[in-house]
């Protein structure tokens, strides 16, 4: 890959990599800071990378960085439990069915809720998503199917109050 | 309303999926057809499809785009990506210093790359060599690397300003391009490891938080260089040091040598 594949790459995929880690991570600058080293490893690796798999090497880097966040926000957070306990959320950031599915999603399980955006955001395949995130394809469909019960009782209940 | 089974809500998940054959999804959708909660439950499902925030986009592709043989190292926070820079050049003038009883005119050469000095750089400057001890063999080979424009006439300190206000808030006058066009060679025939005190980082008046995501910041913007510099078969492996205190390590390893930058917040 050359500079200029390089610069292309940026354009066509930073987008829905930012996306794909906002989503996840809740966190502007932890996103950014994704983004930022899953092209400094794809520029690293360039020439060993095929140009038409850039997309989904990045969201493997993307994915295993995110991992390797998680693993210090749950060191961080079990040293500081007070401060997940302090965090309440209003009511009323969460209006709308749109509000309630996002409310959903963060509180689902960090695994199912990156299988779920990358097939609903990115389309993947469950085979995609199992080489993205080193799973198999059952475990994938398991994880999506579980992250859709759980939102599908969000949706529900919220009827239910409605 | 009756509880739907499991069996069914797959069935229904697969249905919505695209993982049924036709047959399947003929037989699946007249089940549907003839029961209400089987139709609730087909309308919650389908109600769980995530639709792409199309209005949420990267903002700072300037800091990932590449320009060949231009390093793009001022990022977002150019503070910190001048820190990186002032890190790693440091690590040059420090292996160099006359504490290896390297000639004086060493220093001075890699000082004349500064800004504040650039206009007298020589056009080519030559390799120059560090002392090859039994313990270490340092070469470090500053090209000579035209100065924009804007800083032609720039006079301010180098390489550390001494108050951390005037770091925060005036980006250090570090160029990309003398770290860019400076190979850095080095060897540590006996496993001497060079290591590298970054004070101004670890003092910086600013929260936990801040100096977290300053680590990152810092580790990023040296991997970022580091593939600019486009050493030969590099491969950089970095650590964040478990503490309370953010602590960032960094090594470089070729495959003919081995160079160890440690960058410590």
């Amino acid at each position: 890959m050359n500079t200029e594949q390089f610069n292309q790459c940026v354009d066509m995929h930073s987008d829905a990599l930012y996306r794909f880690a906002l989503k996840n991570l809740k966190d502007e600058d932890e996103a950014r800071e994704i983004v930022q080293i899953s092209f400094e490893k794809l520029w690293i690796r360039r020439q060993e990378v095929d140009y038409e798999r850039v997309r989904s090497y990045l969201f493997t880097t993307g994915y295993h960085a995110m991992v390797d966040f998680w693993r210090r926000q749950k060191r961080s957070s079990e040293m500081t439990p007070e401060l997940e306990n302090t965090v309440s959320t209003p009511a009323q950031e969460y209006k709308g069915l749109k509000g309630i599915i996002e409310k959903a999603l963060k509180q689902l399980p960090d695994v199912q809720k990156s299988v779920l955006l990358l097939r609903d955001y990115e389309g993947y395949s469950y085979e995609e998503i199992g080489e993205i995130t080193g799973l198999n394809e059952s475990q994938v469909k398991v994880y999506i199917f579980r992250a859709r019960q759980t939102l599908k009782q969000v949706i529900g209940n919220l009827e239910a109050v409605l | 309303m009756k509880e739907i089974s499991e069996a069914w809500q797959m069935r229904i998940f697969d249905l919505l999926e695209g993982n049924l054959s036709e047959g399947e999804k003929a037989t699946v959708l007249a089940e549907i057809g003839k029961d209400p909660d089987l139709q609730r439950e087909y309308r919650l499902m389908a109600q769980t499809y995530l639709k792409p925030e199309e209005q949420i986009i990267f903002t700072r592709k300037e800091d990932l785009y590449r320009k060949p043989g231009l390093l793009v190292f001022w990022s977002g926070n150019r503070a910190y990506a001048a820190a990186a820079a002032v890190a790693l050049l440091l690590a040059g003038t420090w292996m160099l210093w006359p504490q290896n009883n390297q000639p004086e005119d060493a220093v001075r050469m890699v000082q004349s790359h500064t800004p504040a000095n650039a206009e007298k750089a020589p056009a080519n400057v030559p390799a120059i060599a560090g002392s090859a001890t039994t313990q270490q063999k340092i070469a470090i080979i500053p090209k000579a690397t035209p100065v924009p424009d804007e800083f032609q006439n720039d006079k301010r300190e180098f390489p550390v300003p001494e108050n951390h206000d005037t770091f925060r808030g005036d980006p250090l006058p570090v160029f990309a391009g003398n770290i860019a066009e400076t190979t850095v060679i080095t060897g540590t025939d006996s496993g001497y490891a060079p290591e590298i005190i970054v004070t101004e980082l670890g003092n910086l008046p600013v929260s936990q938080g801040k100096k977290r995501s300053l680590t990152y910041r810092l580790l990023n913007s040296s991997r970022k260089m580091l593939a600019n510099l486009q050493f030969p078969d590099v491969s950089l492996k970095a650590t964040r040091k478990k503490g309370i205190l953010p602590h960032v390590e960094m090594s470089i390893t070729t495959k003919d040598e081995q160079v160890i930058a440690t960058l410590i917040e």
